[in-house]
């Protein structure tokens, strides 16, 4: 059952790739845009390289994430979901998981790329798309909580970045911090691995629970 | 707990308010096997709630529902759940999945060929008319075998050929002793002895 979720949406995001895309041109546009913005100084963009990076793909994973459910809300999908024998959050999590692979890994493809942009030395790229590599899921994770909490909602699309924002803020200093610390890094790297494990188990219960309060509306 | 085997579905003094309404008050109804449960009122009448609240996606409710042991349930909605961005068979499959069902290609596309649909197989659902999903969704009441089907107007959208073709597996699922349970402005077309629960507006 698992599967067949995972494997319808790929499928739907294979036939319309302008749904996910998007949030990669912004991601690189954004990108194009710090440097001329900053001026032409090659070392103040390598310093600030790290947490530009990451808040735009925070922002990149934010923007992709408002229509995860609501197609599947308003065309009768996520009832069938919640009517489904199986267990909700494994059909939840099935779809975080393309989520990400259409968004997430797509970013951390990128990163070595985002690197050269800003300047950054190789020696930079493997932590920060490890960074990434930890990181992302969870944003997608949290970016689908405050999906499925907001998908009834008629204005729900202005309440989710209020929602999920806080939320992301530690994801956000773990990984800036795993960057930027020289040797130690290796610490904050596993405290994003625990976050990482954290999400995986927590979150798609919270999320299946909130699509039942969205279909019982 | 029901004790008897012929029974299906026992409701007994259902209250049901939304926004600060009520919609119906002390509903009692039982739905046996082989039998049509026809839910009729005006709009707003609370036909789709009941349907909603006995398929277990309401449970803003007070009043008892019991339903026999074995019973499985088959409901389609006003929203068809019919993908734009998936073609007939992938829709179907994908349902059938959720179900925990899995049903040979083959067998789809004979499902898919009875509801008329075998020059849709390769088109995307979005290509289709109204009534074509309206019959993909319907597809699944030929695949999966539950004993309670929650039918939202089924009849809706649907052509001649098309209703006929609801009515024939009604009558089939009907005479193998399953449950019915729709909601339908217009007499239905069944040819079966049919209980109507008239919902009537409370102020």
């Amino acid at each position: 059952m698992f599967l067949s979720v995972l494997n319808r949406e790929l499928r739907i995001a294979a036939r319309s790739p302008g749904e996910w895309l998007q949030p990669l041109c912004f991601l690189l546009i954004v990108m194009t845009l710090f440097p001329l913005g900053i001026g032409p100084s090659p070392e103040l963009l390598a310093m600030l390289a790290p947490a530009l990076i990451w808040i735009t793909a925070l922002m990149a994973v934010l923007l992709s994430v408002d229509r995860l459910f609501r197609d599947d809300f308003e065309d009768g999908t996520l009832e069938q979901l919640v009517l489904s024998s199986g267990p909700v959050w494994l059909n939840s999590l099935a779809k975080v998981g393309a989520h990400w692979l259409f968004t997430g890994l797509p970013i951390v493809c990128l990163s070595p790329f985002l690197c050269i942009m800003m300047n950054l030395s190789s020696q930079w790229m493997p932590k920060i798309a490890l960074s990434l590599l930890l990181g992302t899921p969870i944003l997608s994770l949290l970016a689908a909580l405050g999906g499925a909490l907001t998908v009834g909602l008629r204005q729900g699309s202005a309440l989710l970045p209020v929602i999920i924002m806080p939320l992301m803020i530690p994801v956000l200093i773990l990984a800036t911090q795993a960057i930027a610390s020289p040797a130690s890094g290796h610490a904050y790297f596993l405290w994003l691995g625990a976050l990482l494990s954290f999400s995986l188990t927590f979150l798609p219960l919270a999320i299946a629970a909130s699509l039942k309060v969205a279909v019982s509306r | 707990m029901i004790d008897s085997p012929s029974i299906l579905c026992r409701a007994s003094n259902v209250v049901c308010e939304r926004n600060q309404r009520t919609l119906f008050s002390d509903l009692s109804f039982r739905l046996e096997r082989g039998q049509i449960l026809h839910l009729k009122g005006p709009n707003g009448s609370g036909k789709t709630t009941l349907l909603r609240i006995l398929a277990g996606l309401f449970i803003d409710y007070d009043g008892e529902i019991e339903w026999q042991k074995d019973h499985g349930l088959i409901y389609a909605g006003h929203q068809y759940a019919v993908q734009g961005q998936l073609t007939p068979l992938e829709n179907i499959s994908f349902i059938l999945s959720l179900q925990g069902i899995a049903v040979a290609r083959d067998e789809i596309y004979r499902a898919l060929a009875d509801f008329g649909l075998e020059d849709t197989r390769f088109s995307l659902c979005r290509e289709l008319s109204e009534g074509q999903r309206k019959r993909v969704t319907l597809c699944r009441l030929k695949l999966i075998k539950q004993s309670v089907w929650l039918l939202d107007e089924p009849y809706s959208a649907l052509d001649e050929a098309g209703a006929a073709l609801l009515s024939r597996l009604c009558e089939q699922h009907l005479k193998d002793g399953g449950g019915l349970v729709m909601t339908s402005h217009q007499a239905i077309p069944i040819a079966h002895s049919i209980h109507t629960l008239e919902l009537q507006p409370c102020f």
